[in-house]
């Protein structure tokens, strides 16, 4: 299990370490869920894994896109394969799982308030920010019931002007991915 | 412990083993130890010959007993415990075969046809043959010797000195260089040897145990069995294992009971000396890392297959890593293991 953000950090600094041994030089992903609530300090539980929603690909341009990553690519499976039997954690503690988020649908603007690491060189995680994550947590909600998704969602105190979007925002689905006005709060580790 | 220090500790504690078993071969002109298990030439030479590079004494030494005693030697059984080694192993034994070819006393053809075993394609760049324990290699030598140059390897001319003895026989230790003269050399005298430190066996546990094809196991023993000296019997409903009188043997091959008799241990030298061998690869590989987290990694990888040799070679082995070891506590709990395998004491931290 993955308890804290520093135990977290350190599982994303090795992967990083396993994807420079793997060749891989830069790798940038979206993620949500409890890892990301725990790693921003919005709640302290454990989680059993970290959720990809999906690969992060900037354009030259300047032009931001996510890319479906499920399956995983064989570079990033073995880093975590190796990750996970060093921290002991279970076979799938990083996955694709929500990927699906990606057909049915991100909060509009969603990259311009992601919290970005840099772990090493070679790995970039973004963060889903608590504004987002009350956004999955309600539409999990709703789809799954009371669950670990609804404590998550009453823990981050959602205000009612933030729930009624969230709300709103099921109906429109499509976001926008340009990069004009994302300013993505960004810390290095090493 | 850092990495450094474990890999000298590892390296001064291999090199100690090493002289003491080539010294009851009868290398080296000094006094003979002894040991209670059963040397194995050829797994001794193969690996030997690894960890002599950065011993270029005891090197030597190993050639002069070759001149010596290389006819003791199985050549086939040597090439197949060599097959499957990273190189330099297979360039290692046939530049010492290419100067056995003719220096050795005995059978010199059959060095020369393993000096012959690596094809004209395989063409190595040059490096320096001996290794400072830091992993440098020694300064280019003036001159070189051509028979290892050959094989990719630079080293001065060796100045034979007709130090070693030959094998004594009549020990523990040496037990096969009793069993060749009177069976052959070949899966003959292995299976017998195997016979002799086990109940009984089967042909794959046998083939496994003396690095000898099953075929040739196999064949070996259902000629022995004629003979009436060597016996079978089923084990569960398909199994024929074969099987000796022990008090019958031993009373012919050391004229004592077998109470009495110095019966070697068994030891798989070709499982524990591939597992050190492996050690040593994985602690070079990690040695100059700075990073902790990798070098535990890396070693972690190889603990499984390391263990399962060390578990196979028969000896008693410290309890493995266990796989919930924290990454920042593996490095150290690896060392420890590792240096309880060799016999030396550890310090923490």
């Amino acid at each position: 299990m993955l308890s804290g953000r520093t135990q977290i950090d350190d599982v994303l600094l090795a992967l990083a370490e396993q994807l420079e041994r793997e060749g891989v030089q830069c790798l940038w992903l979206l993620v949500c869920g409890g890892a990301v609530l725990n790693v921003l300090g919005l709640v302290h539980r454990t989680t059993r894994d970290i959720d990809i929603v999906a690969e992060v690909v900037a354009s030259r341009e300047g032009e931001i896109n996510l890319r479906n990553l499920d399956p995983l690519p064989v570079s990033l499976s073995e880093a975590a394969r190796r990750v996970g039997r060093d921290f002991n954690l279970p076979e799938r503690w990083l996955n694709a799982e929500p990927t699906s988020l990606l057909h049915s649908g991100l909060p509009l603007g969603l990259m311009g308030r992601v919290v970005t690491r840099n772990y090493r060189t070679s790995l970039t995680v973004s963060f889903i920010g608590r504004f987002d994550q009350i956004h999955l947590k309600l539409y999990a909600t709703a789809d799954q019931g009371p669950s670990k998704h609804l404590d998550d969602l009453l823990a981050l105190s959602p205000r009612q002007r933030t729930k009624s979007k969230a709300q709103r925002s099921g109906a429109s689905p499509r976001m926008s991915l340009s990069l004009s006005g994302w300013s993505s709060k960004t810390v290095s580790l090493k | 412990m850092s990495q450094k220090s474990f890999r000298e500790r590892f390296l001064d504690a291999i090199l100690n083993f090493l002289w003491r078993e080539w010294s009851i071969l009868g290398a080296a002109g000094g006094a003979r130890p002894t040991e209670s298990w059963t040397i194995d030439p050829e797994a001794l030479l193969v690996y030997s010959l690894l960890f002599a590079r950065y011993e270029p004494r005891l090197f030597d030494e190993i050639i002069e007993w070759l001149v010596e005693n290389g006819k003791w030697i199985d050549l086939q059984r040597l090439r197949g415990i060599a097959r499957g080694r990273p190189e330099p192993h297979t360039r290692l034994l046939t530049s010492l075969a290419s100067l056995l070819s003719h220096t050795a006393k005995g059978d010199q053809r059959k060095w020369l046809r393993l000096a012959h075993a690596r094809t004209s394609q395989d063409v190595a760049p040059e490096e320096v043959l001996f290794l400072t324990k830091e992993g440098k290699p020694y300064a280019f030598p003036f001159a070189t010797m051509e028979e290892f140059r050959l094989h990719g390897f630079l080293r001065e001319p060796i100045a034979l000195r007709g130090s070693a003895r030959p094998v004594s026989p009549g020990t523990a230790s040496t037990i096969r260089f009793l069993l060749r003269p009177l069976f052959g050399i070949g899966s003959r005298s292995e299976c017998i040897l195997y016979l002799l430190t086990h109940e009984a066996g089967h042909p794959a546990e046998i083939a496994r145990g003396v690095g000898i094809s099953f075929r040739g196991v196999q064949d070996s023993l259902i000629e022995l069995a004629q003979s009436g000296l060597v016996l079978t019997r089923m084990k569960g409903k398909r199994k024929i294992e074969y099987w000796l009188s022990q008090g019958r043997w031993w009373e012919f091959i050391c004229g004592k009971n077998v109470h009495d008799a110095e019966i070697p241990v068994w030891v798989n030298w070709i499982s524990l000396l591939s597992g050190l061998a492996n050690v040593w690869d994985v602690v070079n590989s990690t040695w100059t890392s700075d990073s902790e987290y990798m070098r535990s990694s890396i070693l972690r990888e190889s603990i499984d297959v390391i263990s399962s040799e060390f578990g196979s070679s028969g000896l008693a082995i410290p309890p493995v890593p266990r796989a919930d070891v924290p990454p920042d506590q593996f490095e150290s709990e690896f060392q420890r293991f590792i240096l309880g395998v060799v016999g030396v004491g550890n310090e923490t931290g």
